[in-house]
C-alpha cells in the first residue's frame, strides 16, 4: 500500500477513534461544573490520561527532541528537569486547591484574595498565554503533516484545528476521554519508534560510545554557551512555571477524590518519565545515526529526521504520538482560555449558577468562545512567530508569575493586597524581555522576586 | 444484567453523517483512483504497444532509448514469471510487467488533497452533527426540565428559544398552554374550595354571633344600670368593661353583616359624592395618624350602580385600612377611571406594602396582621363587591399598596342588551 495513502488512512482512523470515544459534546444534564471541572468526579484513569496527555504537548515530544538532537543533555537539563521539579511541587498544592470550590484559577485566586481584579488579571494572563501556546501545537502538527503529505500547511493545520474543536466542545468530560485515547497513542508511538530506533542503533552504550567519540560536550549536562548558573536558573523557571500551570491544577480540583488526585501524580510521574526515556533515545540516536539534519524550523526538522531514520510504520507511528500531544494539550488550553474569557472576565450573570436555560446559554457562548480562540489561534499559526520553545518559554513564565506566588508561598492571604504586586511583576517581565532582550525564564525570577517583595512589605513591622 | 442504555440522539446523527461523509469521500477517491489507474494501465498499454511495433523494424542499439520512455509504468520482469516482451530485429528481447505499485503511488500523490479534504469533510460532518443533535434536543431537553419543574410543584414557563425548529416550538407552547390550563384549573379549584370553606364558616359564624348578640345587649343594659350605683372608684373599671362590651358587640356585627349580609338595594351611586363622603369621614383619623388624603374623579365618570350604603362600607373599610397600615404617616390617594361598562376606584397607600406570602390570604375573615383586627373588614369588602357583580384586586410593592374596586355602571340586564 502506498505509504501516502497508510498515513490518511491511520489519520482517518484516528479520526473516527476520537469521534467515537470522546463521547458527547452535549450532555444532557451538563452545568457549568460538569464542563469546566468534570462535576469533580473524574476517576483516576481518565485523570492519568488527561494529566500526561496534556502534560506532552507537541513542544515537548518535538521541541526537547530536536533540543536534544542538537545539543544533547543540555536539553534535559534546561527542560525536562526543570518540568519534573514543577511535578515534584505538585502534591503540596493538592489539599489547599480541593478545599476551594472554584471553577477556574483565576476564580480561586480572586476568591483567596478577595479581590476581583487579579480575578480578570489572571484571567486576561491566561488567555494570552494559552492561545500562543495553541499556536505551537497547530504549527507543529501542521508542518509534520504538510511535510509528509506535501499540502499547504493551513490545510494540514485545519485539521488538528478540527481535531482539537471537536473534543473541547464537550467540556472536560469529553477532553478527559479523549486525552486517555491520546496517551496511549503517545506511550505506544514513541516506545515503537524509540525501540526500532534503538535496535538500529544497538544499545544506549553504544549511543553514548559514539556521542562521546563524536561530540563529547552533547553528554554534559551544560554546555560552553550556557553557563551551569544559566542552565540551572531555566530550569528552575521552566519548574516553577509548570507547578503554577492552572491545566494541572485544574486536573488536580477535578479529581473525584484527594486520594485520586495524590494517585493521579505518583502514576503520571512514572509514565512521563517512560515517554521522556523514549524521546531521549529518539533524539541521541538519530543524532548518532543521522547526523545533520538541518532545516528551517524544528517542526521540519522532526520530520525530516525522523522520516530518513525510521520504516514507515514506526514512524508513522510517531507522528501520530505528536498528533495525539498536540490536540491533547490544545484542548485543555483552549477550554481553560474560554472559561478565562465567559466565566472570569465574562458578563456579571456569567459568574453565578443560573437555572436550565441560563446555563445552556451560557455553556453556549463558551463553545462560541472555544470556536472563537481556537480560529484565532490557527490564523496567528500561519504568521511568522517565535520558536516553538521560545512561545511556551513566554506563556508559562506568565503563568508562573500569576499563580506562583498564591498557590505555594503565600499561606495567609491578605485581602486585596495582591493585585499591586502582581500587576508590577507582569509589567517588569514585559520590559526586561522587551526592552532588555533578556530570557523569558530569566527575567521571571526577578518579577518573581518582586512581586514577593511588594506582597510581603520586609520594611513593614508586624502585621 | 443493566441493559445498554439507548444511543443519544447526537451519536446516531453523527454515525449518519459520518457514515455519509465516508461514502461519499470513498465514492469520490475510489472513482477517481479507479478511473486513473484505468486510463494509466490504458496508456502504459498504447506506450507498450507502440514501443513493440517500433521495435519490430529497429536494432537492439535502437530500441534502448525507445524503452526508456516505458519506465513510468513498466518494470523489467523476473525470470519465470508472465511478462510483455519486446524484440528487436536481432532477437534481442526484453520482458516487462505493470508497475502498479508505481502507478498507484503516483495516483494517490494526485489525489493527496481529495483525500485530505475527504478527512476534513468527515470532520466538519461529526461537528455539523453535534451542532445538529443539539438545536434538536435542546427543546426536548427545556421540555423534560419543565416536566421536572411540574413534578416538583413549581409552576414554570418554558422560555422561547432562538433558531428553534418550528416543529419543537408548537410542542414548547403546547406545554405552556397545557401549565396556563392546569393553573387556571388549581385557581379554579383553591376558588371553589374557599367558597365552600367560607360558606360552612359563615353558617357558624352567622349562629354564633346570633346566640352571643342578644346575651351582650343584655348584658350592656345592666352594666348602664350598674354604672350609677357604684361608688366613683370602681367608674373606671366599669367604663372599661363597657368598651370593651362595645367592641365584641362590633366584632358580632361585623360577623353578622359577613355572614349573613343583607340583600343591596341598587341604584345609581355617583362616584364623586360617594368618595367625597368618604373623604370626609376620614379626615379626623388620616390627621390623626399624619396620613395626607387626596380623590379625584375622572371627568365624566358615570355613576355606579350599587348599594350606596354598602359601598360607603367598602369605601370606609379600604381607606381605614390604609390608615392603619402608616403608623409613620404616609398618603392615601382615592381615584376612579372608567373601563367599559365599569368604573374603577383605586385606593392606594404609601405603607410597607403586604408581605408576597400573605397576599393570598388578605380577604379570608379573620385573617389580620394588626393586634386590633377583627380580620374581617377585607372579606366584608370582597363579599360586598362580589355581590355587586364586581371585582377587587391587590397588587403591593415595598412602595405601597393599591387595591382596586371594579364596580358595574349599569344593572345586569342593561348590560347585556
Amino acid at each position: 500500500m502506498p505509504v501516502l495513502l497508510l498515513q490518511i488512512l491511520v489519520f482517518g482512523a484516528y479520526t473516527l477513534a476520537l469521534v467515537f470515544l470522546a463521547g458527547e459534546a452535549f450532555n444532557w444534564k451538563e452545568d457549568r461544573r460538569l464542563f469546566y471541572v468534570g462535576g469533580n468526579r473524574i476517576t483516576l484513569i481518565p485523570m492519568v490520561g488527561t494529566f500526561v496527555a496534556t502534560w506532552m504537548s507537541a513542544a515537548s515530544v518535538l521541541g526537547y527532541t530536536m533540543w536534544l538532537y542538537a545539543d544533547g543533555y543540555v536539553a534535559f537539563t534546561g527542560s525536562v528537569n526543570g518540568w519534573l521539579i514543577g511535578l515534584v511541587l505538585m502534591p503540596f498544592i493538592v489539599r489547599k486547591l480541593r478545599a476551594s470550590r472554584a471553577l477556574s484559577l483565576p476564580q480561586w485566586l480572586g476568591d483567596t484574595f478577595g479581590d476581583p481584579r487579579l480575578r480578570s488579571l489572571s484571567a486576561l494572563a491566561l488567555i494570552g498565554a494559552y492561545t500562543f501556546y495553541m499556536v505551537i501545537q497547530f504549527r507543529a502538527f501542521g508542518t509534520i503533516v504538510a511535510t509528509l503529505l506535501d499540502i499547504k500547511v493551513l490545510v494540514a493545520s485545519a485539521l488538528v484545528y478540527l481535531f482539537v474543536l471537536y473534543t473541547t466542545f464537550g467540556g472536560l468530560p469529553s477532553v478527559a476521554r479523549s486525552d486517555t485515547l491520546n496517551l496511549s497513542l503517545i506511550v505506544g508511538g514513541v516506545t515503537l519508534a524509540a525501540v526500532t530506533l534503538l535496535g538500529k542503533a544497538g544499545s544506549l552504550g553504544a549511543v553514548h560510545a559514539a556521542m562521546a567519540g563524536r561530540a563529547p560536550e552533547m553528554l554534559h549536562p551544560w554546555t560552553e554557551g550556557w553557563s551551569p548558573l544559566v542552565t540551572t536558573l531555566m530550569m528552575l523557571s521552566w519548574g516553577l512555571g509548570v507547578a503554577a500551570n492552572p491545566q494541572y491544577a485544574i486536573r488536580l480540583l477535578s479529581a473525584r477524590t484527594t486520594r485520586d488526585a495524590y494517585n493521579t501524580l505518583a502514576l503520571s510521574s512514572l509514565i512521563i518519565g517512560v515517554i521522556y526515556a523514549g524521546l531521549t533515545i529518539l533524539g541521541l540516536s538519530a543524532f548518532v545515526l543521522f547526523p545533520g539534519v538541518r532545516a528551517a524550523s524544528d517542526e521540519l526538522a522532526f520530520t525530516r529526521l525522523f522520516s530518513l531514520a525510521l520504516p514507515p510504520v514506526p514512524a508513522l507511528a510517531l507522528f501520530l504520538a505528536v498528533l495525539a500531544a498536540a490536540v491533547s494539550t490544545a484542548n485543555s488550553q483552549l477550554l481553560l482560555a474560554a472559561c478565562s474569557l465567559c466565566y472570569d472576565l465574562g458578563a456579571r450573570e456569567g459568574r453565578n449558577r443560573g437555572d436550565l436555560v441560563t446555563e445552556d446559554r451560557f455553556l453556549f457562548k463558551n463553545r462560541l468562545a472555544i470556536a472563537g480562540i481556537a480560529t484565532a489561534a490557527l490564523a496567528l499559526s500561519q504568521f511568522r512567530l517565535p520558536g516553538v520553545l521560545l512561545i511556551g518559554r513566554y506563556s508559562w513564565t506568565v503563568v508562573a508569575i500569576c499563580f506562583f506566588l498564591p498557590l505555594y508561598v503565600i499561606r495567609s492571604p491578605r485581602p486585596r493586597a495582591l493585585f499591586v504586586p502582581l500587576s508590577a511583576a507582569l509589567l517588569l517581565h514585559l520590559f526586561l524581555t522587551v526592552f532588555m532582550r533578556l530570557l523569558p525564564e530569566l527575567a521571571l525570577l526577578p518579577a518573581l522576586a518582586l512581586e514577593g517583595v511588594l506582597y510581603f512589605r520586609p520594611w513593614r513591622k508586624g502585621p | 444484567m443493566k441493559p445498554a442504555r439507548p444511543l443519544s440522539i447526537e451519536t446516531r446523527i453523527k454515525v449518519i453523517l459520518t457514515a455519509i461523509a465516508i461514502g461519499l469521500t470513498g465514492l469520490t477517491v475510489g472513482t477517481a483512483l479507479t478511473q486513473g489507474l484505468l486510463e494509466r494501465t490504458g496508456e502504459a498499454r498504447l506506450l507498450l504497444e507502440t514501443a513493440r511495433s517500433a521495435a519490430g523494424g529497429l536494432s537492439a542499439a535502437q530500441v534502448e532509448p525507445l524503452l526508456e520512455r516505458l519506465s513510468p509504468f513498466w518494470k523489467e520482469a523476473s525470470p519465470g514469471i508472465p511478462a510483455e516482451t519486446v524484440r528487436s530485429t536481432d532477437g534481442k528481447e526484453w520482458r516487462f510487467t505493470l508497475d502498479r505499485s508505481r502507478i498507484w503511488n503516483a495516483l494517490v500523490y494526485r489525489q493527496r488533497y481529495v483525500l485530505v479534504a475527504g478527512l476534513i469533510g468527515l470532520l466538519v460532518a461529526v461537528e455539523l452533527a453535534v451542532f445538529l443533535a443539539y438545536s434538536l434536543t435542546r427543546p426536548m431537553k427545556v421540555l423534560a426540565w419543565g416536566c421536572e419543574q411540574m413534578r416538583s410543584g413549581r409552576w414554570v414557563r418554558l422560555p422561547t428559544l432562538s433558531r428553534t425548529p418550528y416543529e419543537l416550538e408548537a410542542l414548547n407552547e403546547a406545554f405552556n398552554g397545557m401549565v396556563e390550563d392546569l393553573k387556571r384549573w388549581q385557581d379554579f379549584q383553591k376558588q371553589a374550595a374557599r367558597v365552600e370553606r367560607l360558606a360552612a364558616l359563615g353558617s357558624v359564624a352567622a349562629a354564633v354571633a346570633h346566640e352571643v348578640k342578644n346575651p351582650l345587649a343584655s348584658m350592656r343594659i345592666h352594666l348602664d344600670l350598674l354604672k350609677g350605683r357604684l361608688p366613683a372608684g370602681e367608674k373606671e373599671s366599669v367604663a372599661i368593661l363597657g368598651t370593651e362590651l362595645d367592641r365584641l358587640n362590633q366584632t358580632v356585627s361585623q360577623l353578622l353583616s359577613y355572614a349573613r349580609p343583607r340583600p343591596p338595594l341598587f341604584g345609581p351611586v355617583d362616584a364623586r359624592e360617594l368618595l367625597g363622603w368618604i373623604a370626609s369621614m376620614t379626615d379626623t383619623p388620616c390627621r390623626l395618624a399624619g396620613v395626607q388624603q387626596s380623590w379625584a374623579v375622572e371627568e365624566g365618570c358615570p355613576p355606579l350602580w350599587g348599594d350606596e350604603q354598602q359601598l360607603k362600607q367598602v369605601m370606609l373599610n379600604l381607606v381605614l385600612n390604609a390608615v392603619g397600615a402608616q403608623p409613620e404617616g404616609g398618603r392615601v390617594d382615592l381615584a376612579t377611571r372608567r373601563e367599559g361598562t365599569y368604573v374603577a376606584i383605586r385606593v392606594s397607600d404609601t405603607g410597607p406594602g403586604i408581605p408576597p406570602e400573605l397576599l393570598e390570604r388578605v380577604f379570608d375573615p379573620f385573617f389580620t396582621t394588626r393586634p386590633d383586627g377583627t380580620g374581617l373588614g377585607l372579606s366584608i369588602v370582597h363579599r360586598i363587591v362580589e355581590g355587586h357583580g364586581g371585582r377587587v384586586s391587590v397588587e403591593t410593592s415595598e412602595r405601597g399598596t393599591v387595591f382596586t374596586l371594579l364596580l358595574p355602571t349599569a344593572p345586569p340586564e342593561k348590560k347585556e342588551s
